[in-house]
């Protein structure tokens, strides 16, 4: 061994156990960090509302469970907080059919700049507006899930360029 | 038991610092050990145990979670790595976020620590150094720079 026998070892580490490392500390982290910011929150307490034993909230803490998506939405459940952030082609609060919050989707600049046309795609093939008038009208716009072929002839691809906040025709 | 070691500088990263024992009547220091035993390099879990410490070292600081203790030792430094289902012990002394000091371990194949002889002798020999390390720091003759690199006299003569 070198006589810096630590990065030898880890350099023999393959990067995806790494990685795998990286992101477990650093949910666990993010829950240390909510408990901590919670008054009289403990383990022992959060283990009560989450129904799991204190060990295993314990474990969680120390990065040592690979954590399901369904477990980490009952975490964010308990906490009423955001743990795991992913980006999202759609807002948070949005429903399918609800106009209002399409119409103020937004979009990363960046992300539109790339992705404009597949977007406009999925947009299209998935929504179908009940009239297909060309003038934007955000009182009267509706949005309904589409169950036949993209409507291709509604809307333009300016009106998503033009604005680039809107993903309806 | 009074062994004679060495406290020996393993890495750092920044102000984070991580050190070993050498004791005298072994040829290698205590970390070194432990990663050479062939039964730890072929845990399932040896890859993870050693890309956790990368991540204490680098990102996090050696955070008291990421640790068991030995609740049933006088000591609340000593412990050791939280790593699957605690089998692979590898046994160390957390004296801040910022320092630790690894000693060796192996696999703890029965309910109690105690009943897996290398692996109590492996606690046994970091408890027997931490005290003396604790003592010498107390007393000032060994002390931390900025960057938690250890100075003073790092060597402890036994009989």
């Amino acid at each position: 061994m070198s006589n810096n026998i630590f990065s030898e070892l880890l350099k023999n580490v393959p990067e995806k156990v790494k990685k795998l490392v990286q992101k477990q500390n650093d949910i666990a982290e993010q829950i240390v960090q909510i408990i901590d910011n919670t008054d009289g929150l403990t383990q022992r307490i959060l283990a009560e509302r989450m129904g799991k034993t204190e060990s295993y909230i314990s474990r969680v803490l120390s990065g040592n469970v690979n954590l399901t998506l369904k477990t980490i939405v009952a975490f964010e459940k308990v906490l009423d907080e955001k743990i795991l952030i992913v980006p999202t082609l759609i807002s948070n609060d949005m429903e399918i059919g609800d106009a209002e919050s399409i119409k103020s989707l937004s979009i990363d600049s960046k992300f539109t700049q790339y992705y404009k046309d597949d977007f406009h795609e999925v947009i299209i093939s998935t929504f179908q507006p009940l009239s297909t008038s060309s003038t934007t009208n955000e009182t009267s716009d509706e949005l309904v899930e589409s169950s036949e072929s993209p409507a291709t002839n509604i809307g333009e691809r300016s009106t998503l360029h033009e604005y680039g906040n809107v993903a309806y025709a | 038991m009074n062994l004679g070691f060495k406290l020996e500088h393993i890495t750092g990263f920044q102000n984070r610092q991580i050190y070993s024992i050498k004791f005298d009547d072994k040829e290698l220091n205590e970390f070194r050990l432990f990663f050479s035993d062939e039964n730890v390099k072929s845990h399932k879990k040896y890859n993870k145990l050693i890309a956790q410490i990368g991540d204490l070292l680098t990102r996090r600081g050696f955070r008291r979670y990421y640790f068991k203790f030995d609740q049933c030792d006088d000591s609340e430094i000593l412990g050791y790595l939280r790593i699957g289902s605690r089998k692979l012990r590898l046994y160390c002394a957390v004296y801040s976020e910022n320092f630790i000091i690894f000693g060796s371990g192996g696999i703890k194949n029965t309910a109690r620590r105690q009943e897996t002889i290398e692996v109590d002798q492996a606690f046994e020999r970091l408890r027997y150094a931490e005290t003396k390390i604790a003592q010498r720091i107390s007393e000032g003759n060994i002390s931390y720079l900025s960057d938690y690199k250890l100075t003073g006299d790092l060597h402890f003569s036994g009989d």
